[in-house]
């Protein structure tokens, strides 16, 4: 089969913009999702102790709490501690508390848990059983900001998603067109070859080969640029920002398996792509 | 329109169907690789039944057959040589035996020093055995030629007949359609009359 080299460079570079625009958006979702997905994780609950809690409360209330298979980590806080920790964060000395009693912060158990029970409904679950617990007074979290961080990471998911589907469906489009192209100028040699005996694998495979190539190709031009991208994004922005955006472009990555996924993606919807024109050749020289 | 059309031709035998311009000889060696479809009886090919889409066991037929057929033509776009080789590729040779057959091919026909050449390019001559060559590259057992001297001149003709005589000689089963009667006289074996749209046996040719 004859090639136009110039036109297949053209549908390479024309499958390289979309998926770079599809993996520009697959990329900002991962990220977005994976820094909400993060700090989701710092989210803990903090178990508040009554007043009248013995020791041995306190010991019950801890193996309670660390039976639960979800609990991934969990920190006790005296009263000492607890008043100290909130002085250190006030700037200021014990004259701040006189006369506001003795017990004004309880014991005190921070917990965190593993990443399948840092939902709403799973956080909501485990407070309600420690509340039951004889000797704890309260379990707080940060009810809304899981419930919005779940939200928010679950739309960055779901736009990144559609918008990196619709695109990549784009890339089958350019490449089937090209396969189309290339096809129906051949079509007098498909039917020649069909009527000598070609079986459609022979005559197809190379076309289908060829678009899967080019896909492959278009997803390796697309993650070098991304790649380009990103390296000069993050030398660009390194040490410009406090030390929240730092410590939120720290978290951020190209992860190696996203250049694998764009070439395989571009393979597979270039494959796909030349699958579909050539079975609506294969109609016409039938 | 052909209507009951009935015979068989038995391997290494030549037959050529003869019958003036639109009895229907093309139509013949259409339905012959399933090119085109009867409407009723039966066509069978090495034991194969022609009918229907294009299958994989039509398709092994026709590799089979060497075709010369109207219909068949020479791709413009292509070299000689690519032309050539378009029976080895629907054949799945690999390219390096492909290159070697294709060699041999134009060899045995005078044509290696047209390899890179278009076919709009030949003369009428040297398109047919372009077409002979493609027919015959695969080494078949069949040949179906549609007129294969016509418009030919003299010389070009006789060599065209010397060399189907030739490979029949060596054991090739010949089915030629041709509005001239000189041809069958020339390849000799059965005639067959097409008149019609109806067959009949006419009187053999000379031995060759």
């Amino acid at each position: 089969m004859r090639k136009s080299r110039p036109a297949t460079g053209g549908v390479i570079l024309a499958a390289a913009v979309v998926l770079t625009l599809a993996g520009g958006c697959w990329l900002v979702a991962w990220n977005a999702w994976n820094v909400m997905r993060l700090w989701r994780a710092e989210v803990k609950l903090v178990v508040y102790l009554n007043e009248t809690a013995t020791q041995d409360t306190v010991a019950a209330v801890r193996t309670a709490i660390l039976s639960e298979p979800a609990v991934r980590n969990h920190r006790l806080i005296s009263e000492a501690e607890a008043m100290t920790e909130f002085l250190q964060m006030m700037q200021s000395d014990r004259s701040l508390l006189e006369g506001l009693g003795d017990h004004l912060f309880p014991v005190s158990i921070e917990v965190w848990v593993e990443e399948s029970a840092q939902t709403p409904t799973g956080m909501d679950a485990l407070a309600s059983k420690w509340r039951q617990l004889p000797g704890v007074e309260s379990v707080r979290y940060g009810e809304a900001l899981v419930r919005e961080l779940s939200a928010a990471a679950r739309v960055v998911w779901i736009v990144g998603t559609v918008i990196g589907a619709v695109l990549a469906a784009g890339v089958a489009v350019v490449v089937g067109v090209m396969a189309n192209v290339a096809l129906r100028a051949q079509r007098d040699e498909i039917a020649l070859l069909k009527l000598l005996g070609a079986t459609d694998g022979i005559v197809f495979k190379p076309f289908i080969l060829r678009g899967a190539a080019t896909g492959g190709l278009g997803g390796l031009v697309a993650a070098a640029a991304l790649g380009g991208a990103w390296w000069a994004f993050r030398s660009r922005m390194t040490g410009v920002g406090d030390g929240i955006l730092n410590a939120w472009l720290d978290r951020m990555v190209f992860p190696p398996e996203f250049v694998v996924a764009l070439i395989g993606l571009g393979a597979m919807v270039g494959g796909v792509g030349s699958v579909i024109a050539a079975r609506r050749v294969n109609r016409l020289t039938a | 329109m052909l209507r009951g059309v009935t015979f068989r031709v038995d391997r290494g035998e030549a037959v050529v169907i003869e019958g003036p311009t639109g009895s229907g000889k093309t139509t013949l060696l259409r339905l012959l690789i399933g090119a085109e479809q009867a409407e009723r009886g039966q066509i069978f090919v090495n034991g194969v039944e022609i009918r229907g889409p294009a299958t994989p066991r039509l398709a092994a037929v026709r590799r089979s057959l060497g075709l010369m057929v109207q219909g068949i033509p020479l791709l413009s776009e292509l070299t000689v040589a690519d032309n050539v080789g378009l029976p080895l590729k629907a054949a799945r040779l690999p390219y390096r035996d492909r290159r070697l057959k294709i060699y041999e091919a134009l060899k045995t026909f005078g044509l290696e020093g047209r390899r890179d050449t278009y076919p709009g390019q030949l003369s009428g001559g040297e398109v047919q055995r372009v077409c002979l060559a493609r027919a015959l590259v695969t080494r078949p057992a069949v040949l179906l030629t549609d007129e294969p001297t016509t418009s030919l001149d003299e010389g070009t003709a006789k060599d065209v007949v010397d060399i189907l005589r030739e490979a029949h000689r060596r054991g090739l089963t010949l089915l030629a359609a041709t509005h001239t009667p000189t041809l069958a006289y020339q390849l000799g074996g059965r005639r067959l009359l097409l008149e019609d749209g109806q067959a009949r046996e006419g009187t053999a040719g000379p031995e060759r």
